[in-house]
C-alpha cells in the first residue's frame, strides 16, 4: 500500500522519562538562580558585568548556537538530505574578519548597549527608531522559532488527550509552546545574564555530550561508523546539498540564506550574541571566544545536532519497519533516540538536553529583546516624559524591574509569532523564510555602516524603508522579481524561493543604499534650493503625504491587489527617490566627522580613545599576582606598587582588570577599574571596600592584576 | 553523482565565499583596524587565514571520502594530520614566537 502523508508519534517514553525531564530542568535552574545573585544592575542583568574568559563564551554560546540551530530541524534535514544538514555549520567563516576586526570593537569601544543604539550615534535618532521596529520584529519572531521548535520536540513525548476533572483535553502544540513559555518567562525573568551565561555554559558540555552520546549508541545500533557509512547512500554522505535541487534544500539558496544573511544576522545583529561577546572581559578574548567556536565547536556541534537524523535514515534503509522512511522529519530526533537508548533514564537525559538547549536559545534570546526595550523604547520615551532627575541606584532599580516586566511581554509575543511559522512543512524551512526576509535590510545597514564612511542618515532610511518595499514587491511577485536570481531552483508555488529569496533581498537593499549615497550631492542640491523658496514647508509636507501614501499602497497592495507590478514598481521607486530628499531636509546636524568618529572600521583607534578616555597604552606588558588590601575612600581606582605597575608596563589612568587567579572561575570574580598612583607595598593590590563586593573577592585567594589599555 | 551535486557546491562555496572573506581582509587591512605591524594582530591574521584553508581541506576531504576516491580513513587520516601540522604550525611558528 502508498503510503500518504507523515507518520507523526505520541506518548513516546515512559514515566521515568518525566522524572528524569523533571529532574534535569530543576538542577538548571537552581543553577541558574544561583548565579542570579551576580546580578546587581541593568548592566549584569543584560551583559553579565563585562568580565568573563573566552572559554566560558565560547561554551555557553554552544547552548545557545545549538538550541537556534535546533536537535529538530537539523535532524529532520539530515534524515532527509544526509550529511549535507551539517552545511549551515560549517559556512560561517567568510565573515569573520568583518566581525572581529570591524563589528567586535565598534559595539564594545563605542559602548552601545543595543544595535539600535548603534544607529542614534552613527546616523541619527529616526534611524534607531526605525532599526528598533525592525529588529524587534526579527527578534520576536526568533523567540517565535524557538517556540515552536520547542513544541514540536515536546508533542511525541505527550499523549493526544489528557483527563482533568472529568473533562479530556487535547494537548495541541499551541496548548504545549504557552506551558513552555510560562516556564522559560519564570526563569529569565529572575535570572539575568549571569545566569543565563552560566545555565549554558553548564548545557554547551551536557549538549555537546548528549549529542556525542546519542551518535555513539546510534553507531553502534548499526553495528559500526564503516556500517552506518556504508549504508548511507552516496548522495547523503555529501556535505554539500546538490546545488539547485529540490526547491526545499538546495546547496545555492542555502548558501544565499545562511551562509551569507544567516551569518551576518547572527554575527552582526543577533544581539543575544553580541551580548555574549560583550560579557568578554575584553574584545581580544571576543574573538577568541568567536574563533574558537565557529572554527571547532560548530563542526562538532552539526555532528551533535543532526546525526538522528543520519542514523534515522540509514536505519530506515536496513529496517523500514523500525524507522519507516515517511516518519515526520520534525519528529525524528525523538522517534530515533527512543530505539536506540534502551535506557529511558538515558532517553530522558537526552530529551531534557534538547529541551533545556531550546530553552537556553529562548531565554536568550527573551533577555536581549529586553535589552533593546530598556534601552531603545523605555528610556527615550522616558527622557522625553520626564525630566525629573533621580539617583542612579533608582533608575538602575526601575529599569531592572522594566527589564522582567518587557521580558514577560516578549515571551507572550514570541508566542503568537509561533502561528505564521507553524504553516511550514519544517522548522528548518520556517527558519530558512525567516532569516532570507528579516535579516537583510539589517545586514545591509550596519555592513554598509562599518565599514562605509560615506553611508548617510538618507542611505540608511532609505534601505529600511524602500529596501523593505521592494522586498514585499518580490514576495508578491516571486516569479518575475525573484526569478532572476534562483539560479536555476524551481519555484515552489506554496513557498515561493524559501532559501534564494536571501539573495534578491540583498541586492535590492544593497542597490538601494548605494543608489542612495550615490546621489547624496543632488539631495542636497535639491534641499538648499527648496529652503531657498518661499513655500519650504509646503513642498517638504507634500512629498512627505506622497511618501506616506505610496508606503501605505505597497503594503495594502501585498495583501490585496491593487494593481499592476510596474504601477507598484514605479510608486517604490519614486519613494526611492522622494525619500532621501525628506530625510536630508528633516535629519539636520548630520556630520560625517562626528558621526563616524569611533563608529567605523577606520576609525577603531578612535573608538579605544573614547572607551578609555584618554590615549590607549600598548606597551607590551606581563601579567602580575596580587593579594588584595582595602582601604578607605569610594574613589573607582585600584592602586599597585610601582615595580608591579612597570612589570604590567601601566600608568595611572590606564584601565585595569583584576581577577581571581583561578582560571576555572572564568573570570566571573573580577573587576574593572582604573589605576591609581603607585604605592611602596608589592605584590598587593589596594582596592576599596565596594570593588571587593562588585569583585566577589574571597578573602586570601590570589588576583591576577593585567592592564587592558 | 552530478557534478551539479559533486563540486559545483564546493566550487561555488569556496569562491564566492572566498571572494567574500578576501574582500573582508582587504577591508580589514586597509581600514587599519586589522594591524599587521602589531605582533597580536599578526597573529589574528594567520588564524584567519587558518580557518579558511581548514573548511576547505576539511570539505574536500569529505567530498573524496563521499565520491570513493579516497577511502573514508585515508581521508580521516590526512584530515588529522593536516589538522595537527597546521595547528603546530600555527602555534609554534607564530604564537610562541610572538610571545618569545
Amino acid at each position: 500500500m502508498e503510503q500518504v502523508g507523515e507518520i507523526t508519534f505520541h506518548s513516546i517514553g515512559s514515566s521515568t522519562v518525566w522524572i528524569v525531564m523533571i529532574v534535569y530542568f530543576a538542577v538548571i535552574m537552581l543553577f541558574g538562580s544561583y548565579f542570579g545573585r551576580y546580578t546587581r544592575s541593568t548592566t549584569d542583568f543584560f551583559f553579565g558585568g563585562r568580565r568573563f574568559s573566552w572559554w566560558l563564551i565560547t561554551m555557553s554560546i554552544v547552548a545557545t548556537g545549538v538550541g537556534s540551530h535546533s536537535f529538530v530541524k537539523y535532524s529532520a534535514k539530515g534524515f532527509e538530505h544526509g550529511l549535507s544538514s551539517t552545511m549551515t555549520y560549517i559556512n560561517d567563516w567568510f565573515f569573520v574578519p568583518f566581525f572581529l576586526f570591524g563589528w567586535l570593537p565598534i559595539i564594545v569601544y563605542s559602548k552601545v548597549r543595543s544595535i539600535p543604539e548603534y544607529f542614534e550615534k552613527r546616523f541619527s535618532p529616526s534611524s534607531r527608531f526605525i532599526a528598533t521596529i525592525l529588529l524587534l520584529v526579527y527578534m520576536i519572531g526568533y523567540i517565535g522559532i524557538g517556540f515552536l521548535t520547542l513544541g514540536k520536540a515536546m508533542i511525541p513525548l505527550l499523549p493526544q488527550s489528557f483527563a482533568l476533572l472529568g473533562v479530556n483535553l487535547p494537548v495541541t502544540l499551541m496548548g504545549v509552546i504557552t506551558v513552555i513559555a510560562v516556564i522559560t518567562g519564570i526563569y529569565i525573568t529572575f535570572g539575568g545574564q549571569t545566569a543565563v551565561i552560566f545555565t549554558d555554559l553548564l548545557q554547551g558540555f551536557i549538549l555537546l555530550f548528549a549529542g556525542l552520546l546519542l551518535f555513539f549508541f546510534g553507531i553502534t545500533y548499526l553495528g559500526g561508523f564503516q556500517a552506518f557509512w556504508d549504508l548511507l547512500p552516496v548522495s547523503w554522505r555529501m556535505p554539500l546539498a546538490d546545488f539547485n535541487r529540490p526547491p526545499d534544500f538546495n546547496f545555492a539558496g542555502i548558501f544565499w540564506q545562511d551562509g551569507i544573511a544567516g551569518s551576518i544576522g547572527f554575527l552582526f545583529m543577533n544581539q543575544g550574541l553580541l551580548m555574549r561577546f560583550m560579557a568578554c572581559k575584553s574584545v581580544n578574548e571576543g574573538r577568541k571566544a568567536a574563533a574558537i567556536n565557529i572554527l571547532f565547536v560548530l563542526p562538532i556541534s552539526a555532528i551533535v545536532v543532526g546525526n538522528a537524523g543520519w542514523v534515522g535514515k540509514a536505519i530506515s534503509v536496513v529496517s523500514p519497519e523500525t524507522v519507516s522512511p515517511f516518519s515526520s522529519p520534525d519528529q525524528i530526533f525523538v522517534v530515533v533516540a527512543n530505539i536506540i537508548l534502551s535506557s529511558p533514564i538515558i532517553f530522558g537525559f537526552i530529551m531534557a538536553a534538547l529541551t533545556a538547549a531550546l530553552m537556553s536559545t529562548v531565554d536568550t534570546l527573551i533577555n536581549a529583546t529586553s535589552a533593546i526595550f530598556v534601552n531603545d523604547v523605555y528610556r527615550p520615551i522616558k527622557g522625553l516624559l520626564s525630566k525629573k532627575v533621580t539617583s542612579k541606584q533608582v533608575t538602575e532599580r526601575r529599569e531592572l524591574g522594566v527589564a522582567r516586566i518587557a521580558s514577560m511581554g516578549i515571551t507572550a509575543l514570541g508566542v503568537l509569532a509561533v502561528y505564521p511559522f507553524n504553516s511550514f512543512p519544517t522548522v528548518y524551512e520556517a527558519h530558512g523564510y525567516f532569516h532570507s526576509t528579516l535579516t537583510p535590510p539589517l545586514v545591509i545597514a550596519i555592513f554598509f555602516g562599518v565599514f562605509w564612511k560615506k553611508f548617510t542618515p538618507a542611505g540608511v532610511i532609505t534601505t529600511f524603508l524602500g529596501g523593505v518595499a521592494l522586498m514585499l514587491l518580490g514576495a508578491k511577485y516571486p516569479g518575475v522579481l525573484i526569478a532572476p536570481f534562483d539560479h536555476g531552483i524551481t519555484l515552489n508555488p506554496d513557498h515561493p524561493y524559501t532559501y534564494i529569496r536571501a539573495l534578491y533581498n540583498i541586492v535590492v537593499c544593497a542597490g538601494v543604499a548605494v543608489l542612495t549615497v550615490w546621489t547624496t550631492g543632488l539631495q542636497h542640491q535639491f534641499v538648499k534650493w527648496v529652503r531657498r523658496l518661499p513655500n519650504t514647508n509646503m513642498i517638504m509636507t507634500t512629498l512627505t503625504s506622497i511618501l506616506s501614501i505610496i508606503y501605505t499602497v505597497v503594503i495594502v497592495s501585498f495583501f490585496i491587489d491593487l494593481g499592476t507590478l510596474n504601477l507598484i514598481f514605479t510608486l517604490i521607486v519614486a519613494s526611492i527617490i522622494i525619500l532621501p530628499l525628506v530625510v536630508n531636509y528633516y535629519v539636520v546636524g548630520y556630520d560625517v566627522e562626528t558621526h563616524t568618529k569611533g563608529l567605523v572600521a577606520s576609525s577603531i583607534p578612535d573608538a579605544r580613545r573614547f572607551f578609555k578616555g584618554s590615549e590607549p597604552n600598548d606597551a607590551e606588558g606581563e601579567k602580575v599576582l596580587v593579594h588584595y588590601k582595602v582601604i578607605e575612600g569610594d574613589v573607582d581606582e585600584i592602586r599597585f606598587s610601582k615595580d608591579d605597575m612597570q612589570t604590567m608596563a601601566a600608568n595611572p589612568g590606564d584601565l585595569i582588570y583584576l581577577s581571581d587567579k583561578r582560571k576555572w572561575l572564568g573570570g566571573l570574580k573580577s573587576i574593572h577599574s582604573v589605576y591609581g598612583e603607585p604605592h611602596n607595598e608589592n605584590g598587593i593590590a589596594y582596592i576599596n571596600e565596594e570593588q571587593k563586593n562588585v569583585g566577589i573577592f574571597a578573602k586570601d585567594k590570589i588576583l591576577e592584576a593585567e592592564k587592558e589599555l | 553523482m552530478p557534478f551539479s551535486h559533486a563540486w559545483l557546491p564546493y566550487i561555488y562555496l569556496y569562491g564566492v565565499g572566498g571572494l567574500l572573506f578576501g574582500s573582508g581582509l582587504i577591508i580589514t587591512i586597509k581600514s587599519g583596524s586589522l594591524d599587521l605591524k602589531r605582533p597580536g594582530h599578526k597573529n589574528w591574521f594567520v588564524v584567519l587565514i587558518f580557518g579558511f584553508i581548514w573548511f576547505m581541506v576539511m570539505h574536500a576531504l569529505w567530498n573524496l571520502a563521499a565520491l570513493e576516491i579516497l577511502s573514508l580513513n585515508v581521508s580521516l587520516l590526512i584530515w588529522i594530520i593536516f589538522m595537527i601540522t597546521s595547528l603546530g604550525f600555527i602555534y609554534f611558528g607564530f604564537i610562541k614566537k610572538a610571545r618569545s
